[in-house]
């Protein structure tokens, strides 16, 4: 206690000194102001005057804590002395004397703690908790008091209110933090961000064990009232007299008390003998009429005041909840302040790390803390912004580490993936690397090389991925950015799906094999990536702020899929105006294409032979369960749907229906021979009617076959 | 010679490619890629300022900002294309 009151010393020492020296200053400043011009004086003047101005009313402050910690001192001094005196006194009228003045002093240290730091009150308070320990008492009388006191005065929550006032007087200092900094452009001192948050843990820490602890500190309240219900229902008629006496004494004798105190306004002596009279009723009731009313209604009657503690229970925990939440939301509006003074946004990020890695005793509470988390940080455009990238960046670096440990694998070309992490805006350039004009030599125009980097780098993030360029200390790195997808891009997707839907141009197809081979896999997320539902998941995912490395995955699978795409046809081909398709045979067909390439989606069937078919595409390529089709139905006014590639697994590669295409086009496209496609074989109005092979196709007709 | 998007240049510290150009606070900037020695991509990203025929490499942070901050757009319209092409080529298979 001592300690603390040194220190409170010394710290008015150091404010006086400090305003001395800021004294000094300004005197400096004056006699330097023909340096200045008029503008920059007063706004050095303006910001030392405050200063000044907020020392003194910390040396003010001070001053009132330490006279009011002078004012508790002596008033626990004197509580201890009637204590003692207590302790020694036989006599019954003196010791109601004394335990009335001891009354008063208790209140007056209360009042006093009141106004105190709360970390003194706390210090002070248990001190006297422990002089109270001895206090109690095994008559009926004094243990319903106690009772009484569990359930009316809130001096038994001191503990909760301690740390309630606490949380709360943290938080307002942290707004005061924030008001000032949004003020000015004056930074007191480097904070330790990452410190400031792992206190803010510890806090919220704290407040999860008071949460835990409070069901069980009222079980056991509830233990005690059923207890005392039970003891006064077995009282004999002339005990329960004695008691009624007993407690009408002891509450007169605390309304006399309650007048003759000065200390007390009118006001409040009128409520604190409402109160007493409120306490004199309810015992008046539990004494006289409780005893009297039947099982079933006494039963009814504790239930109810069971009821109401749970009540209470439930009210004190969303309390809390509340005081949480706010703890946590001020810590990370204090952080974006931050940072928009010019923090380090890496050393923010970490800060911010601490808090979205919470770890509570209370798993409900902590997913209520992580979602609070999520949603502040959504609300702060540059800090979420910071955390998507690092996070990002981080998730990069355990990618490539593990990639790393894994066997390398077999990938001629790397994605494009930054490896530099960005640094906060006011990194000064290298001075030693100061960059001279040169005058560049122009060799050629070449946009196919350019789309080829732009395909180079859709290929390293992910088809459809968004981009920002970051500066780094080695140069301009690229960066995917939210999950590899932008809400514009996506917001553009689901347009166009829709409309597409709409005009009947997007058909569902389902992708029907149960153990997709490798390509189908790629198709799959392909598909995923063209659906609505990927659309509304990513959008999900970049509301909740929550990063996972599925764009880094699906970016790989894609890059696999732009490398082997790119053996078929070079991206440098590829142009924004015109879509071509790739003519150059890659691996010709073993039989003429002229044949095959008159097989085209959404021609009719014509002289193809469709005598027999297959209930699966797998089936129709591998030749088994062969049927002999109806040509009532399946004739030559059918038309072919769709080609299904197979992979040599059995599963399904791929399925097209784009109008148009020949089987020719789709091999040298895919890079696959005739032999693995299925033809989809249906009636004029597109229901599918069979699958049928190139070969079966092409057999018995004009000698075609393959 | 100015450069104009699209033109492959070489500089002492290599071979690069033009991809997109800025005009920012009257200078005008360009952003490119450096190609390797096969004249393929790299991740080395640069803006380079003109200077009438000649260039400089932009290292001012809070210009680079801005700028990349546009050139990152421009990208992402680019990409948009590239992934309807590429749909429309799976679309095709």
């Amino acid at each position: 206690m001592n300690s603390r009151y040194e220190n409170l010393l010394l710290q008015l020492k150091n404010s006086q000194e400090e305003i001395k020296h800021l004294n000094k200053e300004l005197e400096d400043l004056k006699a330097a102001s023909n340096d200045f011009s008029k503008e920059s004086y007063e706004k050095e003047y303006n910001l030392i005057c405050d200063y000044i101005d907020k020392e003194k009313n910390k040396i003010k402050d001070l001053e009132d804590v330490i006279k009011t910690y002078d004012a508790a001192k002596k008033a626990i001094e004197r509580n201890v002395y009637l204590r003692q005196l207590l302790d020694n006194e036989k006599d019954f009228e003196t010791r109601r004397e004394i335990n009335t003045e001891l009354n008063a002093v208790i209140k007056e240290i209360q009042n006093n703690l009141s106004k105190l730091d709360p970390l003194l009150s706390e210090e002070l308070r248990s001190s006297i908790l422990n002089n109270n320990q001895n206090e109690n008492t095994k008559e009926a009388q004094d243990d319903m008091e106690n009772t009484d006191k569990t359930i009316t005065s809130p001096s038994n929550n001191d503990k909760f209110i301690d740390i309630k006032s606490d949380v709360k007087k943290d938080n307002e200092k942290i707004k005061r933090q924030i008001d000032n900094m949004a003020s000015t452009n004056f930074i007191e001192k480097y904070i330790d961000c990452i410190k400031n948050s792992n206190k803010t843990i510890n806090k919220l820490a704290n407040l999860t064990d008071l949460y835990n602890s409070i069901p069980k500190k009222w079980d056991s309240k509830k233990t005690e009232i059923v207890r005392q219900r039970q003891r006064i229902t077995n009282l004999n008629v002339e005990e329960r007299k004695k008691l009624m006496d007993d407690i009408c004494d002891t509450i007169e004798d605390e309304i006399v008390a309650i007048e003759n105190d000065e200390s007390l306004s009118d006001e409040e002596k009128r409520s604190a003998k409402q109160k007493k009279y409120d306490e004199l009723e309810s015992k008046i009731f539990l004494i006289e009429e409780y005893p009297k009313l039947s099982i079933k209604n006494q039963d009814e009657k504790l239930d109810e005041e069971l009821e109401s503690i749970d009540k209470a229970i439930n009210e004190e925990q969303k309390q809390i909840k509340k005081q949480m939440a706010h703890t946590m939301t001020m810590q990370i509006l204090l952080l974006e302040r931050y940072l928009k003074k010019g923090y380090d946004p890496k050393h923010i990020y970490e800060a911010l790390i601490v808090l979205a890695d919470i770890k509570l005793d209370n798993k409900e509470l902590e997913s209520y803390m992580k979602k609070t988390f999520d949603e502040t940080l959504l609300k702060t455009e540059e800090l979420k912004r910071i955390y998507i990238s690092y996070s990002e960046l981080e998730n990069h670096k355990k990618e490539k580490k593990k990639q790393e440990d894994d066997p390398p694998k077999k990938d001629d070309d790397p994605p494009i993936k930054d490896d530099d992490p960005p640094k906060g805006d006011d990194d000064p350039p290298k001075k030693d690397d100061d960059p001279k004009p040169e005058l560049p030599k122009i060799e050629y125009n070449s946009p196919k090389k350019t789309w080829k980097t732009y395909v180079g780098l859709a290929a390293g993030i992910g088809l459809g991925a968004a981009v920002y360029f970051t500066t780094g200390p080695v140069g301009v790195s690229v960066m995917a950015i939210a999950g590899g997808i932008t809400k514009r891009l996506l917001n553009k997707r689901i347009e166009k799906l829709r409309l597409q839907k709409l005009n009947g141009e997007v058909e569902v197809q389902s992708i029907e094999e149960p153990t997709p081979g490798i390509k189908g896999k790629i198709e799959k997320i392909k598909e995923y990536f063209k659906s609505e539902e990927f659309c509304r998941d990513a959008k999900w995912f970049l509301n909740g702020a929550i990063y996972t490395g599925l764009a880094l995955n699906v970016a790989g699978s894609i890059y696999n899929l732009a490398n082997a795409n790119s053996v078929v046809n070079s991206p440098s081909d590829i142009k924004p105006e015109t879509i071509t398709t790739n003519t150059h045979p890659y691996q010709s067909p073993s039989t003429g294409s002229a044949d095959l390439s008159n097989i085209k989606i959404g021609d009719s069937v014509g002289g193809y032979n469709v005598s027999v078919g297959h209930d699966t595409a797998n089936w129709a390529v591998n030749g088994t369960h062969t049927e002999n089709l109806i040509s009532k139905y399946v004739n030559s006014d059918s038309i072919f749907k769709r080609f299904a590639m197979i992979n040599s697994d059995g599963s399904i590669g791929q399925i097209i229906n784009t109008k148009g295409l020949s089987i020719t086009d789709f091999c040298n496209q895919a890079g696959i021979d005739p032999s693995q496609i299925a033809v989809d074989v249906a009636s004029k109005n597109g229901t599918s009617q069979a699958w049928t092979s190139v070969s079966e196709l092409l057999k018995g007709v004009g000698g075609k076959h393959i | 010679m100015q450069i104009k998007i699209d033109d492959v240049f070489s500089l002492s510290s290599g071979r690069y490619i033009a991809l997109e150009e800025a005009f920012y606070l009257q200078d005008r900037y360009i952003f490119v890629n450096k190609l390797n020695e096969d004249d393929n991509p790299t991740n080395d990203f640069k803006v380079f300022k003109c200077v009438n025929d000649a260039i400089v490499e932009e290292k001012d942070n809070k210009k680079l900002k801005e700028l990349l901050d546009f050139f990152s757009e421009k990208v992402n319209d680019k990409l948009a294309l590239i992934n309807e092409t590429y749909e429309n080529k799976g679309e095709n298979k």
